[in-house]
């Protein structure tokens, strides 16, 4: 397997721009571009949720989350989910439609298989990076929730491209790793219309240096990346597992430490990955 | 191309390799690449100076007269209260913040599994000491962390990309 010249053909087709996402991802992408409408209606906006399943399921599911919802008041009507959600975090879920179902764009089994865990590191990564912004680096919680939804779309295109490349999931992917994966995330992520500042904060993820303390979005991605207890499959390929030894990671911050913080939020990171895992 | 971490235009880099120290002042930003080594920086918020070590073990049997020997904990940590001194200040007005001490030789001998763990404990005792608050630190695991030190800022900026058993590829560190 020539595994150099397989991502170098991955990369190129995604820098010609031509990503095509699966065809019921469009209302996802609709509802996108409806949030981005400086009069976007909520009862617009119900109606085009409504018509999109899963996404309608997500939107209350979070809605009752502990993170959403620390009171335990219920909400079955999707209206009212809006409006306790909010449009930053409807932006992430509706993102998170569009990379779940880039999971299921491989043909092959157990490149699926790669996704669907690839997929539940992301959704760690997210609910972890919400906890981290706003209890850490003061970041956005929102911002920092879609961005930890979208910080593997890299990997999820290659997955989807791999059953072109036979063996290419099985061989080393030690090159993935730094400008491969930059360069198809950033095809990728400029096809979502996703804002600047979410992807400065990825461009920080992929130059992999975190600032001690972490302060910026992109700290907060890395620092959720690095505590994410479900790793991603793809570092595994790439020989960069570090399951065996743990780290030893301790930041004040002001007058708590990360771990006492992390401890005290375990639960709402659990309700909120749960939720987006679902 | 993949950002790095921001620096001005200016900056001189001073790299340490193990048993290295550097202290000063000014746009100087201090790198390395650790392994089962440990590096401690300090900073002073107010003055803008600091410094970093790079050690590899705790301590020895130090010979007499013998000038004080970065690659063991005990007396790069001397060298730290000499500059410290010698900018008119104290050490508890410093911050510190400590990497490393990663397990280079998984499923290796024990004695040498246990360097790095042995380096962390050292580090944190010596920083107690001296009453020097422990803002941040990344220790233990296994692989090799490359970490840059901005004097002017204090910011400390960490990549901590190679997991077990990852080669080297542009070491100079222990």
């Amino acid at each position: 397997m020539d595994v150099r010249s397989a991502l170098a053909a991955i990369e190129a087709d995604a820098a010609r721009g031509d990503i095509v996402f699966p065809t019921h991802t469009e209302i996802a992408l609709r509802v996108q571009r409806l949030l981005d409408d400086p009069d976007c209606a909520i009862d617009a906006l119900g109606k085009l949720i409504a018509a999109e399943p899963i996404l309608a399921t997500r939107v209350l599911s979070i809605a009752n989350s502990i993170a959403y919802n620390p009171g335990g008041r219920s909400i079955t009507e999707l209206k009212s989910a809006i409006s306790r959600l909010g449009f930053a975090t409807l932006r992430a879920l509706a993102a998170s439609i569009i990379v779940r179902q880039m999971k299921e764009m491989s043909k092959a089994e157990e490149h699926r298989a790669l996704a669907a865990k690839l997929w539940e590191h992301t959704a760690h990564v997210a609910a972890l990076a919400r906890v981290i912004a706003k209890r850490v680096t003061h970041q956005n919680p929102d911002a920092a929730f879609f961005a930890g939804i979208v910080h593997e779309v890299g990997s999820f295109y290659l997955i989807s491209r791999a059953s072109a490349f036979p063996g290419l999931m099985t061989s080393d992917l030690e090159l993935w790793h730094g400008e491969g994966e930059a360069s198809v995330g950033r095809a990728v992520l400029k096809a979502l219309e996703v804002p600047a500042h979410i992807l400065d904060a990825m461009e920080t993820l992929w130059s992999g240096f975190l600032a001690m303390p972490p302060t910026s979005l992109g700290d907060t991605l890395l620092l959720a990346d690095e505590l994410s207890p479900i790793e991603s499959p793809i570092d595994a390929l790439a020989g960069m597992s570090r399951k065996e030894m743990e780290v030893e990671l301790e930041v004040l911050i002001d007058d708590e430490t990360l771990s006492s913080i992390l401890a005290e939020s375990a639960e709402e990171v659990a309700s909120l990955s749960a939720a987006l895992k679902g | 191309m993949i950002a790095k971490p921001h620096a001005p235009d200016n900056v001189k880099t001073v790299v340490l390799g193990a048993g290295d120290f550097h202290f000063g002042s000014g746009h100087t930003r201090i790198s390395t690449l650790l392994g089962s080594c440990v590096s401690i920086t300090l900073w002073h918020p107010r003055k803008h100076i600091g410094g970093m070590c790079h050690y590899m073990m705790t301590e020895r049997n130090r010979p007499p007269d013998a000038a004080p020997d970065g690659r063991y904990a005990s007396e790069a940590f001397e060298l730290f209260l000499q500059h410290v001194e010698k900018a008119g200040t104290r050490p508890s007005e410093y911050q510190a913040k400590l990497f490393g001490g990663a397990n280079m030789f998984s499923g290796g001998k024990s004695g040498a599994m246990e360097i790095g763990s042995r380096n962390i404990e050292y580090g944190r005792k010596l920083l107690n000491s001296r009453n020097i608050a422990l803002m941040a630190e990344h220790v233990a695991g296994s692989g090799r962390r490359k970490l840059h030190f901005d004097i002017w800022s204090g910011d400390v900026w960490l990549s901590f990309p190679e997991g077990e058993g990852a080669e080297i590829r542009n070491g100079y560190g222990g």
